[in-house]
């Protein structure tokens, strides 16, 4: 056999080794699945919302963020009743008023925690009180947080958005107490300044004061990091299928490309939940695809994946009573939007709402 | 000799040509021949951000469906 077959042979070789490395990408195999189907819709009548997408609950209440208010960013009802209760954090430019509401957060007193990421600050109502409480103006050097929980009495947790390290610790007054972690990088290309890293590496988070995890996940891409917050230490970061954040560094500004990833995230006593979305940016430019995830994964507080949930409705935002195994989910794309799952359920019940 | 010489090199042939990246024949719409040229075109601009949706737009931060770049 001639000498040029054994190198055309050498390089194909190297070329199939070259593209079957490139073709495994890290992924997360889920042992098991669940289909979840609606349970229960929680009627809301009198409130009309356009883009809810955070929802809490305590023992006697359930509150829903819209994201996109006409008028108010909160409503707060009674449950499990869903007797609207109170409206508050009105939208609007004057005292007392909100620009932009990102998440909110409840205490143990059922006060009422947002961020208002356009007028910097964190904001506070009152369990009894329908008008603002306390108005923190958050650190300079944050440029502008999109999401936070509280941690320990009185300190809050925000992503960074610095690009220079992962999370900060706020004290009460708003100043950076602490900043921590890393991005966590595969490959940085040094020409794309840190803070469009940040942009696009932008996560949502979720901390659990019992057992001191913090996690976040990130809304381009399939990665969820776990910090130890008071070990101070990294526990995990786990790469979906779909790997890093994928974006376009143009104008100076982290343009989004690849998937929509998670837009929502918790850490319970047993497991930590994120809901994905998957949808391809070019699916969503050419409006084939719904808005909000299907997909609620599941994974051990050490990172290890436990099982996935298939939901038969998109949702953007949820919370979850671990103990008897019910989630509640927002539905952005129907005018019903609070709903209920329940795990193991059987068979599917029929839908009296869409 | 000379086939088998003529069969490794074909099924060497094979395996390049399936590893060529797949160009597929989709029909682009009237946004992504946009975005095509604006890519071409050079860093400067800013995003063009559109929709109802969660994603912030870095230039008016507001909550969109889509950031773009034109």
């Amino acid at each position: 056999m001639k000498p040029s077959i054994y190198l055309l042979i050498a390089l194909e070789l190297s070329f199939f080794l070259t593209a079957c490395s490139q073709n495994k990408i890290s992924s997360v195999d889920f042992p098991a699945t669940e289909q979840l189907f609606v349970s229960e819709v929680k009627p809301i009548d009198g409130v009309s919302m356009r883009y809810p997408f955070r929802v809490r609950k305590n023992d006697s209440c359930l509150y829903v963020m819209d994201l996109h208010a006409s008028e108010y960013y909160v409503h707060q009802f009674e449950y499990p009743s869903m007797k609207h209760r109170r409206s508050f954090a009105k939208r609007g430019k004057g005292p007392g008023e909100l620009l932009d509401a990102e998440n909110i957060r409840l205490n143990a007193r059922a006060d009422c925690w947002i961020l208002d990421a356009n007028n910097t600050t964190l904001d506070c109502f009152q369990n009894n009180g329908d008008s603002l409480f306390q108005g923190i103006v958050l650190d300079k050097r944050l440029i502008r947080s999109l999401d936070f929980d509280l941690y320990a009495d009185s300190l809050f947790i925000v992503p960074d958005y610095t690009g220079t390290h992962r999370f900060d610790i706020l004290g009460p007054d708003g100043k950076i107490r602490e900043s921590r972690g890393q991005i966590p990088l595969k490959k940085k290309d040094e020409d794309i300044p840190a803070p469009v890293y940040a942009q696009a590496w932008r996560g949502f988070l979720d901390y659990n004061p019992e057992t001191g995890l913090l996690a976040i996940a990130t809304q381009l891409g399939e990665v969820i990091e776990i910090y130890d917050v008071p070990g101070d230490s990294l526990v995990k970061v786990i790469y979906g299928k779909e790997g890093e954040p994928r974006f376009q560094y143009r104008g100076g500004y982290a343009v989004p490309d690849g998937i929509m990833g998670y837009s929502d995230v918790w850490i319970g006593k047993e497991n930590i939940y994120a809901l994905f979305w998957g949808h391809s940016f070019k699916d969503i430019r050419q409006n084939q695809s719904i808005e909000g995830g299907n997909r609620i994964q599941v994974f051990d507080l050490a990172g290890n994946p436990v099982k996935q949930y298939f939901l038969d409705r998109y949702i953007t935002g949820f919370c979850i009573d671990e103990a008897n195994g019910i989630i509640t989910g927002l539905d952005v794309n129907s005018n019903q939007p609070v709903i209920k799952f329940c795990h193991g359920r059987p068979d599917p019940p029929s839908h009296a709402y869409r | 000799m000379k086939t088998k010489s003529w069969l490794i090199l074909s099924i060497l042939m094979i395996g390049f040509l399936i590893n060529l990246p797949f160009v597929s024949s989709q029909e682009y719409n009237s946004l992504d021949l946009e975005n095509i040229e604006a890519l071409s075109a050079g860093e400067n601009g800013t995003p063009h951000c559109l929709g109802l949706g969660s994603l912030d737009c870095p230039v008016s931060y507001v909550k969109v469906q889509v950031v773009s770049y034109y």
